[in-house]
């Protein structure tokens, strides 16, 4: 009887199948490749990062406790001059503490954008300069520095927010073919406050969890106002989509219903 | 870059443990097969096609992990294949309560995994009956049939002895068997 169900499980390993299409080869390389590379940041970078940010914490939990301390402590008359007094101090103490794990949340986006932008050569390319970053930030900082610099600074894709539930699909993406490219087009979803798209390639059953592996990230839309994107894809295979939405931390704000390329 | 075709499967693979460019050698020489299992066992071009990906991007992340001891390294790959295919397995059922289903509604034009899970396949009673055992039957049958691997390769892949993997391979066979006869469908 389970010879009979042997030979069953050994045909259907026999079973001829299609290969991987070469250009879907190329595709999942590029990404591994790009992945890669941010795991080659020394160990060294990674403790300073973990070092720096405890550092941050503490001192963030000194300041509130202080500031907890003086309210405490003040009289009910000046209650309104006092918050304008902490509101005055706050700024640079909040802005020097806060720099660092500002610029490290669109650092963790960097691999994606290159490897994106390398297994699709488009000209809507994302643009690293374009990211939602932090708005004040970059500019107190900027005394030339170059992108390369920043780099290897970038945070492992391990440490992407842990698993989120994933919402229903809540708008629409269609998708067209124009020769060896992919056009997607949505409804702005600005007005879930979100700072980007991104093109993730999906089975047909959908976005079951999140983050998801980062090779499957086929695009980064760093326009929230953006409704359009290309892709090349020049094999015709079937090929399932969704757009997500995230803020700034990455968090997922909304999903697309699958679309089906071919 | 440095060219790593020449270089036998165990130097590529500790070479590939620092170096970009071996990986993707590894890579390179190991995708269609990995495809061509993860294919058969899912039925599915797609799903194929993500669990290769998948696959790739965890072994490029556990290769530091792998030692040669433990079998080949394509062994060790159709292992990795394997527990994505469960775990995706797992997350489409979980797609199927009453919440997960309503959310599938809204995607109307669209067949369900399962529906386009039986496009594919030649067999596919036989698979949604391995879906539907416990991973270590299901692992050991895909890795012992669909993936065509050595009794002894899978029992140093599952770290159990030979003469153990033999019993599990059986117990697991008469699970699918009593699957079929149930008429499980996906």
């Amino acid at each position: 009887m389970n010879d009979e169900l042997e030979r069953r499980l050994t045909a259907l390993g026999q079973q001829p199948v299609a290969p991987l299409p070469s250009a879907r080869v190329d595709a999942i390389e590029d990404a591994l490749l790009a992945a890669a590379a941010p795991r080659r940041t020394p160990a060294r970078t990674a403790w300073f990062a973990a070092a720096a940010a405890a550092i941050l914490v503490v001192a963030a939990v000194a300041y509130g406790l202080q500031r907890g301390t003086d309210r405490s402590l003040e009289p009910a008359a000046p209650a309104s001059t006092a918050p304008d007094v902490l509101a005055t101090i706050a700024p640079p103490t909040s802005t020097t503490s806060t720099t660092p794990a500002t610029t490290l949340a669109p650092a963790s986006t960097e691999p994606l954008a290159t490897g994106t932008s390398t297994s699709a050569e488009l000209p809507t390319s994302v643009p690293t300069s374009a990211g939602p970053g932090p708005t004040a930030a970059p500019t107190t900082t900027p005394p030339a520095p170059p992108p390369t610099t920043v780099a290897p600074t970038t945070l492992p894709s391990t440490t992407l927010p842990p698993g989120q539930p994933v919402p229903p699909a809540s708008f629409t993406v269609t998708v067209q073919r124009v020769g060896a490219r992919l056009v997607f087009n949505w409804p702005s979803q600005a007005a879930t406050g979100g700072t980007r798209y991104l093109l993730v390639r999906v089975t047909p059953a959908g976005l079951l969890h999140w983050p998801v592996a980062e090779a499957r990230v086929a695009r980064i839309i760093p326009d929230i106002n953006a409704t359009r994107t290309v892709i090349e894809k020049a094999d015709a295979s079937a090929a399932s989509w969704v757009l997500v939405v995230l803020d700034a931390d990455r968090q997922l704000l909304a999903v697309s219903g699958v679309v089906t390329s071919f | 870059m440095e060219d790593h075709r020449e270089v036998g499967e165990r130097e590529l693979v500790d070479l590939a443990r620092r170096d970009r460019a071996a990986f993707a050698e590894l890579y390179r020489r190991h995708v269609q097969a990995v495809h061509g299992f993860a294919r058969r066992r899912t039925g599915s071009a797609d799903e194929a096609d993500d669990i290769t990906a998948v696959t790739f991007e965890r072994a490029l992340r556990n290769l530091p992990r792998y030692r040669h001891g433990e079998g080949s390294v394509v062994a060790w790959l159709y292992r990795i294949a394997t527990n994505e295919i469960i775990d995706q397995g797992r997350r489409r059922q979980r797609q199927r309560a009453p919440r997960g289903q309503a959310a599938m509604r809204l995607l109307s034009d669209h067949p369900s995994p399962a529906q386009h899970q039986d496009a594919d396949s030649s067999d596919p009673a036989l698979l949604a009956a391995l879906d539907a055992l416990p991973d270590r039957y299901n692992t050991v049958l895909s890795l012992r049939f669909i993936a065509g691997l050595e009794p002894a390769e899978v029992a140093a892949h599952l770290g159990i002895s030979t003469g153990n993997c033999a019993v599990l391979t059986h117990r697991a066979l008469a699970a699918l068997r009593s699957r079929l006869d149930q008429g499980v469908t996906p």
